[in-house]
């Protein structure tokens, strides 16, 4: 039983942000602030935007720079350094 | 392996393939070997001295096989000689994130 | 056994093709090749189904001097999966390649060789030839269209791939010289996992194939390496070399070593779902969402399989190939035409996001519930929790693609509609259940597979 009630809390949830990314009409006369218009960002990309800085994730999007070396370089020492604590454990 | 021109990574390429074919042959070692030939006349000897056969197959294979990844690894090179007009590796980060 | 002839049809078709002139006719007949090789591994995996496990001595060499090809229900299950996803490939790009028509063909029916051989053989030096087979043909497919970002995408995976494959040889040349035997079977009865070296070298080949399937700490070339290839290249990479590759690792952990249980496999499962998960909500590219996204579902197959849930960790592996080719293909329309787009390749789309998220009644949605409750049943309530959240996450960064397109007027694509009956045809669910419980069965036997093969 204490799976289904989690898989249902689950469905709801995905429900629930499945609605709410939906984009709204935006209004014909965009609004003033000192005289010139206010630009508004689209609520789903403020929505992303909020949520990756949150989760501090630009530094993890820095891991993988476009550069072959580095790739390598990454590979390499996780490979030894999983090699070393598979074999003592 | 971690240099800036392409060309030293295939380089470094092919000299590792062929580090590991020469594993392969040293693993077949029995001490005081001769070559596995066998003839018959010299069958009894075949049987208690001769060196492993069965690595220097695989070597075979491996050999065919890293010549071809070298050979398709150089004609890449070149293509990206004549796209990017240069050997870099850092020019070379054009998809990241 | 007939799945034995389907590896030389497919070389030979692929090197006859070279000498016709006429499109149409090196169309048909790799189409004809690769469908008449699903018909045999078709009919083989059925008579495997029903009578165990099938061997074919090449040349007559009794296994375990000579080589032998096996067909046990998982290598079945997945070689007629990789062979019906190949054939959609095909008649996809029929209407796609219109110069260089014969180099994409011999390549693509090369690699597809090479992966069917993997499968099948049951000799790891075998293994690691058409490894190396089916690599080489998709370094050529991948950097097929002669860009910039394709030549790039084709090095860098030239460099990773081929590291990977030498450390696998390294890892078969020293357990050569541990065990003194080549055969997949004669290895079970030879090798000692409370020895250390044993048990090293094992270590050695099985991270092998983990960079080159791109789990945790090596998964930062894969979305570089797919975002830079044509679209049903990147489907086929995605699905097949993908499944064949889960396959090899698979076969590694449950018959060689007979590890069912490993926690650190489990631990970096769940690190690969979660990173690339959160690493998929920044991109702004949407084959780079693809990419993460398609490294997610790796996460969920590999939690699966090293938490002893067999039968879940299949179902979603066949649910995750078939679905990640119609993705790459129906973005393949849809970014064909960047102004009007199909509209049966965005249902299409739809359908196989809607089903990778979770929504009911689809059938990714039932593995992966079934992965939920298996792993409630054990007792890992955190890994459970964790398979829940990125559930949500997945449903956000696939619905970031979502709002990138609009609608626009109809055209029909045949691969698209069968993948679709197919996704629709996998939520039957207690049908798969059937079959992947007898999968299960028979993976989980790793002497009986050593007896079957070694049979005087």
């Amino acid at each position: 039983m204490i799976q289904l009630i989690a898989y249902l809390i689950i469905i709801v949830l995905t429900i629930i942000f499945f609605l709410s990314i939906v984009p709204r009409k935006t209004k014909k006369s965009p609004p003033y602030t000192c005289g010139e218009p206010m630009k508004f960002e689209k609520p789903e990309t403020v929505f992303y935007k909020t949520l990756s800085n949150i989760l501090g994730l630009k530094k993890l999007q820095k891991l993988s720079t476009g550069n072959l070396n580095d790739y390598l370089l990454m590979i390499f020492i996780c490979f030894m350094l999983l090699l070393i604590i598979l074999v003592i454990i | 392996m971690f240099k800036e021109n392409i060309i030293k990574k295939v380089i470094a390429l092919s000299i590792l393939a062929n580090g590991i074919n020469v594993l392969i042959i040293i693993i077949g070692y029995r001490s005081g070997g001769i070559p596995p030939i066998a003839t018959p006349t010299n069958l009894n000897e075949f049987f208690t001295t001769a060196v492993d056969p069965l690595p220097q197959a695989l070597v075979l294979t491996s050999i065919v096989i890293a010549v071809s990844v070298t050979a398709f690894a150089l004609m890449l090179c070149y293509r990206i000689f004549k796209k990017f007009k240069t050997l870099d590796i850092k020019k070379l980060s054009t998809l990241k994130g | 056994m007939l799945a034995a002839y389907a590896i030389p049809i497919l070389i030979c078709t692929a090197f006859i093709i070279p000498i016709f002139k006429n499109q149409k006719i090196i169309k048909t007949l790799a189409i004809l090749a690769i469908f008449i090789s699903l018909c045999l591994v078709f009919l083989s995996s059925v008579d495997v189904f029903y009578s165990g496990i099938k061997t074919f001595a090449v040349s007559g060499w009794k296994p375990p001097f000579g080589i032998v090809l096996v067909l046990d229900s998982f290598s079945s299950t997945i070689a007629s999966l990789i062979l019906f996803l190949t054939l959609m490939i095909a008649i996809f790009s029929h209407k796609l390649v219109k110069e260089r028509v014969k180099e994409f063909y011999t390549l693509l029916l090369l690699a597809i060789a090479g992966s069917l051989g993997i499968v099948i053989t049951g000799d790891i030096f075998n293994m690691f030839v058409f490894i190396e087979i089916m690599s080489i043909a998709i370094y050529g497919l991948i950097s097929f269209s002669l860009k910039k970002e394709g030549l790039e995408a084709a090095f860098k995976y030239l460099i990773i791939g081929s590291l990977s494959s030498y450390l696998m040889l390294i890892a078969l040349a020293l357990l050569y010289s541990q065990v003194g035997t080549l055969n997949i079977a004669d290895i079970i009865n030879k090798i000692n996992l409370n020895d250390n070296t044993h048990k090293t070298i094992l270590f050695i080949f099985l991270l092998s194939f983990c960079i080159k399937i791109g789990m945790f700490p090596f998964y930062v070339w894969k979305p570089d390496v797919i975002s830079g290839s044509l679209e049903p290249i990147a489907a086929f990479f995605v699905g097949v070399t993908n499944a064949t590759i889960i396959y090899v690792i698979i076969r590694t952990l449950y018959t060689i070593m007979g590890i069912y249980y490993s926690p650190w496999l489990s631990i970096l499962a769940v690190l690969t779902m979660i990173i690339a998960a959160f690493l998929a909500l920044l991109q702004q590219d949407i084959k780079r969402i693809l990419a993460y996204g398609s490294i997610s579902q790796l996460g969920y197959i590999f939690l699966a399989f090293s938490t002893g849930l067999t039968f879940q960790g299949v179902y979603h592996l066949v649910n995750n190939a078939i679905i990640e080719v119609l993705l790459f293909l129906s973005i393949g329309t849809m970014l064909m035409h960047k102004n009007k787009i199909e509209k049966i390749s965005m249902y299409a789309f739809l359908l196989g996001v809607l089903s990778l998220i979770g929504i009911p009644p689809l059938s990714a949605f039932f593995s992966k519930f079934f992965i939920l409750t298996g792993l409630l049943e054990n007792g890992m309530f955190l890994y459970a929790i964790v398979a829940g959240l990125i559930s949500i996450i997945t449903l956000l960064y696939y619905m970031k693609i979502y709002f990138m397109f609009k609608q626009g007027e109809k055209k029909i694509y045949w691969p698209i509609i069968i993948l679709i009956m197919a996704v629709l045809l996998l939520s039957f669910f207690p049908v798969w259940l059937q079959i992947f419980k007898s999968v299960e069965i028979n993976l989980l036997d790793r002497y009986g597979y050593m007896i079957e093969v070694l049979k005087p």
